[in-house]
């Protein structure tokens, strides 16, 4: 019990030390223009971010959403007001983003009927890989599920997805449940 | 395998999945190198609103008229006439001072020689504006501070005798007391308008 308290905390300080460290190089960017600033904060998020939209789309739109997601940091320092929250400010853009380049490419389609939020294409036997499995989750889950993954809270995801936070529990138990089923180790 | 071991079985798997897929190169490149273009456009802005060598070269043609024009007094330059530059109440006195005479009508005289043979050459370093309060015997003024200035009768003989009085003041009218660079009265004449 000590041992998972300390765990926590070790977890929660390594959160905090993060969170304190984006700040201060965005802070540092906004303000100098500085592009050691942005680099440090680039290496920091872009496999993360390049993994949420790879997830949830193909690579090529997932490499120029994450691009244009950069870019538009760059343009729009002074719009962030969320203080402590640069990475959620980041993932709103990239899931506003990337909804924008499915519409422009009219791929983009509502998937939030509760008939279809438990259904999921069986993986193959042989298919090992969980990356694949889950591409094969509604969209709405695999967003839920991924954010989750990423270390956002409930309250963190509705907010970048823009729907209430009984939604994304609701999303994230059938993430959970098709996973479960499927995945093989589980 | 319970609920906790689960999630963190899918924690595990996410995370090795995510570490196949890392972000290409290129998106990077891309970034830093629109980044760079900022960073220039940024200087070149900065550049573009820092003046030019012509107004460089204006701006300091103004600040030497300035210093010119409101250093003069420091530097005791003398001014035409009639124009008002201070109105500090300055020291009379007369630029050979002597000293060995011991009498002082003897050297209230020589002084006054000296100041009338003066008074020919002397140009006006400041005039001061003054009400005439009184001109029977000694003459006061008023100045805009309400101040008296008293004239002796002996000095406006002197003025009279070189036309450097106005014939024609009379009680109560407004003056212009002009004064040498060493602070000595020079010159009364009627002020055009009421100048306090």
């Amino acid at each position: 019990m000590g041992i998972a308290k300390l765990g926590f905390l070790r977890t929660f300080l390594k959160s905090e030390t993060a969170t304190s460290c984006n700040e201060t190089l965005f802070r540092r960017y906004r303000q100098t223009g500085d592009s050691a600033a942005l680099s440090a904060l680039y290496e920091q998020h872009c496999n993360n971010l390049y993994y949420y939209l790879l997830v949830m789309s193909d690579p090529n739109t997932a490499a120029d959403v994450t691009q244009k997601v950069w870019l538009k940091v760059m343009e729009s320092t002074q719009d962030y007001q969320n203080q402590g929250r640069f990475q959620a400010w980041l993932f709103t853009i990239g899931h506003r983003m990337l909804i924008d380049e499915f519409r422009q490419s009219k791929r983009w389609q509502a998937d939030t009927d509760p008939d279809t939020l438990g259904s999921v294409t069986p993986v193959n036997d042989n298919e090992a890989d969980f990356h694949q499995l889950l591409k094969h989750l509604p969209f709405t889950q695999r967003e839920a599920f991924s954010l989750q993954q990423e270390g956002f809270s409930l309250q963190d995801i509705a907010s970048i997805c823009d729907v209430p936070v009984e939604t994304v529990k609701t999303r994230l138990r059938y993430a959970r449940n098709n996973l479960k089923k499927h995945w093989k180790t589980l | 395998m319970n609920e906790s071991d689960r999630q963190d079985a899918l924690q595990q798997a996410y995370n090795t999945a995510k570490q196949r897929y890392p972000a290409p190169g290129r998106i990077k490149r891309a970034v830093l190198n629109q980044q760079s273009g900022n960073q220039q456009r940024f200087l070149d802005r900065a550049k573009a609103t820092l003046p030019g060598r012509e107004w460089l070269a204006l701006a300091a043609a103004v600040g030497c008229l300035l210093l010119l024009v409101k250093g003069a007094p420091l530097i005791n330059q003398p001014m035409p006439d009639n124009d008002i530059i201070a109105l500090e109440v300055e020291y009379h006195g007369y630029q050979d001072d002597v000293a060995s005479l011991p009498n002082y009508r003897e050297k209230l005289t020589l002084y006054t020689r000296e100041f009338t043979r003066q008074l020919t050459t002397l140009k006006v370093f400041y005039s001061r504006p003054a009400m005439l309060a009184s001109h029977e015997g000694n003459w006061l003024f008023t100045d805009c501070d309400n101040q008296t200035i008293t004239v002796s009768n002996e000095l406006i003989d002197d003025l009279r005798a070189l036309q450097r009085v106005d014939p024609a003041l009379v009680d109560g009218t407004f003056v212009a007391l002009a004064f040498d660079e060493q602070g000595r009265l020079i010159k009364i004449e009627q002020a055009p308008i009421k100048s306090c």
